[in-house]
Formats: structure tokens, C-alpha cells, sequence
């Protein structure tokens, strides 16, 4: 006797009507909607520092973006800094701000970050954000943050 | 669209995990998940085995509802049948 047949003799004239739920996946919520990024370049003033997507339904994914850490002048300074498209110019993930001139390169014990991507047209990165926290960032807020990180 | 002669099967692959009460169907076609109670899985597993008309089902719905529902089996296996076809749970099958 297959399983579904003991099944039917074990349930038979004991059941309620059919109900089917559809559970909502938060990542694939978020990565249909462009209402929370949007939302948050309309409502929060966009600080110069960081490279800015150029309007407010840029394609975003989620990226994971190699830091370093950089040596200008005769400092290593604190905190990690990103390449945007393999420019040479370094930024801070803390304020975007530019490095200036960087003489070398050192791993940190964080290496890489996750970071929103944004895309233009062709593909090309554009911008990277991060959620808002006290210490900078910018784009995303932390919902949308959060949801982007669950992924399937 | 007439139902009754359509044969109907579930659509493949899902992954499907059993609770006490119910079951929690993934379809990675949707990448959504869907959870399905006792009445919904059997007819789910139903068409699982093979092809199988809406009169089927509701041969099958009248065998398992519980006295009160019974009567509306022919209703819940059309509204069970739609709701799982919508989700892509369930397919037209081909002679």
C-alpha cells in the first residue's frame, strides 16, 4: 500500500476545506521593489561624498566589495577604502571621501563588504551605498538593507 | 474555462517538506514558497501520482472532507485546483 493510499485511509472524512498560503520571501520582495531606494534618495539630502547614481531608479544588485586599507603621505589611514571600477581612486566606506594620492595597500581584517551596487544603463557601477548608520552611509535604509542581505 | 475533462498534474520539480498539519511546498520555478493544509496536500499528492480530471478530485474531496465541507466538494476542488494552478503548482497535462 503506497503512502498516499495510507494517507486517504487515516484522513478519510476528517478534513477541512483546501487552504493554500503563499509565504512571502523578504529577498525577493525587496529585490522587486524599487519603492524603498527610491523613497530613500527622495527623502534623505544625498551627502557629496559618495559617487552619486545619477537618477533615482538606478539598477541596483547586491555586490561584495573588496577594502583595503591606505597609506597616503606618511599615515595609514583609519578605516577601509574602496576602488570604484578599478580607477586607481580610492574612497572611504566610512564618509566617500576621496584617499588622495595612495602610495600602498594593506588587507584589513575585514576584507570585503557588501555593499549596494548601482548600475547604470550599460551595467557599468556606478555607485555603491550602504545602510545609514552614525558613522556615514548613505542610499539604503535598513529594511530594504536587511532585506537585500537575506538571500535565497 | 470547462475543467471537468482537463487532466491536471503537479508541476515538477517542488520540493516538498510534511508537517503535522499541512506541508510546505517550495516551487523553484517562482522561488516561492506555499503552505498547504491536509485537504490541499492530499489533492496536491493526488495529481503527484498521476493525471487527473477536476471530477477526480472531486471524487477525492468527498471522500476525505469532513461531513460539514463535504457537500462542497465539488467548490473546494475548483477553488483549490484554480488557486494551485495560479501558484504554477499544478499544469495541464498532455495526452
Amino acid at each position: 500500500m503506497d503512502k498516499l493510499t495510507v494517507r486517504r485511509k487515516l484522513l478519510r472524512g476528517s478534513l477541512s476545506a483546501p487552504v493554500v498560503l503563499t509565504v512571502a520571501s523578504p529577498s525577493n520582495l525587496a529585490a522587486a521593489s524599487t519603492t524603498c531606494l527610491v523613497n530613500t534618495n527622495q527623502t534623505v539630502n544625498v551627502p557629496p561624498r559618495f559617487t552619486d547614481p545619477t537618477t533615482p531608479d538606478t539598477v541596483y544588485v547586491r555586490k561584495t566589495v573588496p577594502v583595503v586599507e591606505v597609506y597616503v603621505g606618511s599615515n595609514w589611514l583609519t578605516g577601509s577604502y574602496y576602488q570604484l571600477n578599478g580607477t586607481g581612486t580610492y574612497y572611504s566606506v566610512a564618509t566617500g571621501a576621496s584617499a588622495g594620492t595612495v602610495t600602498k595597500t594593506r588587507t584589513p581584517a575585514i576584507p570585503q563588504l557588501d555593499a549596494l551596487a548601482y548600475l547604470d544603463s550599460q551595467g557599468k557601477v556606478v555607485g555603491y551605498g550602504w545602510p545609514v548608520t552614525n558613522g556615514g552611509g548613505l542610499w539604503t535604509s535598513i529594511g530594504c538593507w536587511n532585506s537585500l542581505l537575506i538571500s535565497p | 474555462m470547462q475543467r471537468t475533462s482537463q487532466l491536471l498534474k503537479a508541476a515538477s520539480p517542488l520540493k516538498i517538506v510534511e508537517f503535522d498539519d499541512g506541508v510546505a511546498v517550495f516551487n523553484p520555478l517562482s522561488w516561492d514558497t506555499h503552505l498547504l493544509n491536509d485537504s490541499a496536500a492530499t489533492v496536491l499528492e493526488f495529481l503527484m501520482h498521476a493525471a487527473r480530471t477536476e471530477d477526480e478530485v472531486t471524487a477525492l474531496l468527498a471522500e476525505m472532507l469532513d461531513e460539514e465541507s463535504r457537500s462542497d466538494a465539488a467548490r473546494h476542488a475548483r477553488s483549490v485546483l484554480g488557486e494551485l494552478s495560479h501558484l504554477r503548482l499544478i499544469t495541464e497535462a498532455s495526452i
